[in-house]
């Protein structure tokens, strides 16, 4: 979880992503797919589908990678943060046939982001590193409860009957959690 | 300006895609309106991209790539959804602009004909209602005060239009009220305009006059 081999993978998946975002492109494709595809059918089996559903949802996954990748933007999130994205809303739409409200970017009544503020500093890519270095160093507690918020899909007291402690500690976990992620982001801690 | 935004817990939830779709809906708004939460959402589906990279491989059928290339082969190229230019023909400046989660909700923009009236100066209308979570639009003439109620489980409510004052503080456009069972919540509209704003609601409102009481069976909420 330690070494550097992710960062340096992560930043190659967004070179590749934004090569498919030029044109179609089998080769750049098929280097994502090998690692994300595998990937995806982890998470979808971890929400609890079953192995040829799993199989289903990660290749449906990766074909909206590649219809939807000239709408990729770098400057906005690197290829796992947005292939994630893809994976989620379509599970949520799989598992409980729900639509997924989301932000639109050329939505006129967009705010757009304040390029001054403080917290813009940080880079997409330089973000995400922050991110997995702070979640390499989370305590098991607290990592426990970030990796259950994300795959299970459940609400916190859910959470809280499964492991068998009171929802106030599962949401101090959380928050003590949420604290290192925004001190890793340089962000205000609350 | 924004002032009161919603937990990071449930920006995290959101992030996540454990929320269920009313509360994703009044996050969505938001987070259209608010480029700093926006902000903390991208980090946590950040989050969610290392911990899927984290995760084992887990072997795909033999021949799933060339499967899903061939999925993919011959098909157009998705078009981009409703771009700016074509929304602009449709909703003049005028008009009261709904952010783009709520207005497929809704349909369009606000001025439909989907209004019902709940009270004297209230109008509302119900956009979602799933894992027991509603979401609806309220419509309040200027100056009105809501029924007073309380919650019997959590509410969150979403200014779009206009303004209302609740224990003691404003709420503006974008700014994002969170209120639970402790809170006995009379919320006025501000006199300046119609307030328009989005509801959720986890739990039937307890209302705290006989009125609201007598009324509560027949308009269902």
């Amino acid at each position: 979880m330690s070494d550097l081999k992710p960062a340096t993978g992560s930043e190659r998946m967004t070179q590749l992503l934004s090569v498919m975002k030029a044109a179609p492109d089998e080769v750049a494709f098929a280097e994502l797919f090998r690692f994300y595809a595998p990937r995806l059918k982890s998470y979808m089996r971890k929400l609890g589908a079953a192995e040829d559903i799993a199989e289903e949802l990660a290749q449906e996954a990766m074909a909206m990678v590649w219809r939807k990748a000239h709408l990729f933007d770098s400057d906005k999130a690197g290829a796992g943060t947005w292939i994630f994205a893809i994976a989620r809303n379509l599970r949520i739409d799989a598992f409980r046939r729900q639509k997924r409200p989301e932000v639109e970017l050329d939505d006129p009544t967009l705010m757009p982001d304040d390029p001054l503020s403080p917290e813009a500093e940080l880079d997409y890519g330089q973000q995400a590193r922050a991110v997995r270095a702070a979640l390499a160093t989370l305590p098991s507690e607290q990592a426990t409860i970030v990796h259950l918020s994300f795959f299970e899909d459940k609400p916190h007291a859910e959470i809280a009957e499964q492991l068998g402690i009171p929802l106030g500690t599962v949401k101090s976990r959380m928050r003590l959690a949420f604290q290192r992620f925004r001190k890793a982001l340089g962000e205000p801690v609350s | 300006m924004i002032t009161h935004h919603p937990s990071e817990e449930l920006i995290a939830a959101y992030a996540a895609g454990s929320l269920d779709e009313a509360n994703a809906l009044a996050l969505a708004t938001h987070l259209t309106l608010c480029p700093a939460c926006r902000r903390e959402a991208a980090a946590y589906e950040a989050l969610g991209a290392s911990l899927i990279e984290e995760l084992p491989e887990m072997a795909m059928a033999p021949d799933a790539l060339s499967a899903t290339l061939a999925r993919v082969r011959g098909e157009t190229p998705a078009m981009a959804t409703i771009g700016a230019s074509q929304l602009s023909r449709h909703a003049p400046a005028s008009q009261i602009m709904l952010p783009a989660p709520l207005r497929h909700y809704v349909g369009g923009d606000v001025d439909t004909d989907k209004w019902r009236t709940l009270g004297p100066g209230i109008q509302h209308m119900p956009l979602v209602a799933a894992d027991g979570v509603t979401a609806r639009l309220l419509r309040i003439a200027p100056g009105r005060s809501v029924f007073d109620h309380s919650h019997g489980g959590t509410e969150l409510t979403l200014v779009l239009n206009g303004s209302y004052r609740s224990q003691g503080q404003r709420f503006v456009r974008g700014d994002l009220e969170m209120a639970d069972e402790s809170i006995q919540h009379r919320p006025v509209a501000g006199t300046e305009d119609v307030c328009i704003c989005l509801a959720v609601t986890d739990a039937p409102l307890r209302f705290g006059n006989w009125i609201g009481r007598l009324m509560q069976p027949f308009i269902g909420i």
